[in-house]
């Protein structure tokens, strides 16, 4: 038996190593092989250099990488099953879920946004990626594994635009926009000159290249184009004269409150309690304004500014419907809040100064003109109502504060 | 007279079952030396088939391995796991069918021609 020394055995690992074996395993399990085989047959004296050629050259037809392509295809044949397999089990769980979390999200039920995470989470991280690999390693042509790679980028991001406006996360118009550039910037043009190259898919090609530019045109328009501008700025106009108003009758009535409080005639604890409350809740509304400003038109003000609200066309009535009720349509605590505070300042008022209903706030419900039935103030204001008119609501009640302090100190 | 390769790549799977079914553990040059001495030099496994069977086996669960130090080198050994067993009786037994039905395939052609 020719006993191998620890040069002989890095000489031949090192030669599989430059022969592109790569698998470490593999690597392990072919230097014993070859070391089984000199120790058996080399007899002491004789070349081992010229040897170890000649044994490692009846191994495979030509160069040892190919025993480590074989294993690669052999061990991804037995993946590829696995990984059919679990593209269908997740774009069938994806499908399923968006379907039912679309369906409860029009009836407002619970559980309808779990559902759509779900399905787009599992159809962006699992299904589309899965995708990928099946496909490209289906095809050898590079340009074809670029087109397929722009193509699941371009669809992870659609699906990520879509949950981030269904969620009224912010960045999700940046995030639309990007989406929209780059199917129709790269990709299209990629899979277009991809496909016009191929006789046999020339046709193909043009039929889905038109489709595809049509159905990118249409998700731009939906997102940029608005339903009714001049609506908008019919709101914006409205709202400004209301804050007018609102900043009008606050200069008038501070006036009056320094003539009052000079008389030593009138009740000065009455009258600061009347400032103090009319103060506090004409605040609170502005900060609701400012809030709902911000978070629907993604700025960071810190005063209410109505200007460009009309550039809002994100799901116009949903979003800020979604922020002021819940998801079974009741109010949700920043109209509680609001109901109550200006229900206190109207018990204010009437313990305070005796007025009648009619010259407090009004929160009745509204009868429904169709079947007579009352309509909630939340809802009758709030619900499913266009944005620019939830803020013109809300600076209607701040001028309502202003008129009804009016009336107790005029 | 030495068989075809391409007759022993459609077997070599049942082949390696079967001797492991038979013995506790081996390593892949022991493997090619059993057959080599069962068959009286008749079958000759390549190396270049033999590993990427084992590998792919073994991917399949259907081995199990344990490595020894020889020396400065590693030796690894391979031996059936459950399910192993189990797919190696089955393996046997569908390829003994296989014979059956060649032999007699194989007789009808040799009374017709």
């Amino acid at each position: 038996m020719y006993n191998l020394s620890e040069q002989q055995i890095e000489y031949i690992l090192n030669d599989i190593r430059r022969n592109g074996v790569e698998m470490e395993d593999l690597q392990l399990n072919l230097l014993d092989h070859i070391c089984c085989i000199i120790e058996q047959n080399l007899k002491e004296g004789d070349d081992f250099e010229d040897f170890y050629r000649k044994t490692v050259k009846q191994f495979c037809k030509h160069e040892l990488w190919e025993i480590e392509e074989e294993t690669i295809i052999l061990l991804t044949i037995k993946n590829y099953y696995v990984m059919k397999k679990s593209m269908i089990i997740s774009g069938t769980i994806s499908v399923a879920a968006l379907l039912f979390g679309s369906f409860f999200k029009i009836m407002h039920w619970p559980g309808a946004n779990v559902m759509l995470l779900l399905g787009i989470g599992t159809l962006c991280l699992i299904f589309l990626p899965l995708m990928l690999l099946l496909k490209t390693k289906e095809t050898d042509d590079k340009r074809d594994k670029l087109v397929i790679g722009a193509g699941t980028l371009v669809g992870m991001l659609l699906c990520t635009s879509v949950l981030f406006a269904i969620m009224h996360w912010p960045g999700r118009t940046p995030l639309w926009m990007t989406t929209c550039a780059l199917s129709m910037f790269v990709l299209i043009p990629l899979y277009f000159f991809t496909g016009i190259r191929k006789p046999e898919a020339k046709i193909n090609t043009i039929i889905v290249t038109i489709i595809l530019v049509g159905a990118t045109g249409l998700q731009f328009m939906m997102v940029n184009v608005r339903p009714s501008r001049t609506m908008e700025i019919f709101n914006f106009y409205a709202n400004q004269d209301l804050a007018s108003a609102c900043s009008y009758a606050t200069e008038q009535n501070n006036a009056r409150y320094k003539t009052l409080l000079n008389d030593s005639s009138s009740a000065k604890k009455e009258l600061n309690e009347l400032r103090r409350r009319s103060y506090s809740l004409y605040k609170k509304i502005e900060e609701i304004k400012l809030d709902l400003i911000n978070t629907i038109l993604e700025r960071n003000d810190t005063l209410v500014d109505y200007m460009n609200i009309y550039t809002y066309n994100d799901g116009n009535y949903d979003l800020p419907t979604s922020l002021l009720f819940n998801n079974l349509g009741q109010p949700n605590s920043i109209l509680m809040r609001l109901r109550n505070d200006v229900d206190s300042f109207n018990l204010f008022i009437k313990t305070t100064y005796d007025k009648n209903s009619f010259s407090m706030i009004n929160t009745n419900g509204t009868k429904d003109l169709n079947d007579g039935h009352i309509i909630l103030w939340e809802v009758f204001n709030f619900y499913q109502v266009p944005f620019g008119i939830v803020l013109r609501n809300l600076t209607q009640i701040q001028l309502d504060v202003r008129i009804v302090e009016a009336t107790c100190i005029h | 007279m030495l068989f075809s390769s391409e007759l022993i790549k459609g077997t070599l799977k049942t082949i390696i079952l079967k001797l492991l079914s038979e013995n506790k553990r081996m390593y892949g040059y022991e493997i090619t030396q059993t057959v080599k001495e069962l068959t009286s030099d008749k079958i000759q496994l390549t190396e270049g088939a033999l590993y990427p069977t084992l590998h792919a086996l073994e991917a399949e669960g259907l081995l199990t391995t344990e490595t020894e130090y020889i020396g400065k080198r590693v030796r690894k050994y391979y031996s059936l796991s459950k399910n192993g067993k189990a797919k190696s009786l089955e393996k046997v037994n569908e390829f003994a069918d296989f014979i059956n039905t060649m032999k007699f395939l194989l007789d009808i052609k040799t009374k017709t021609t």
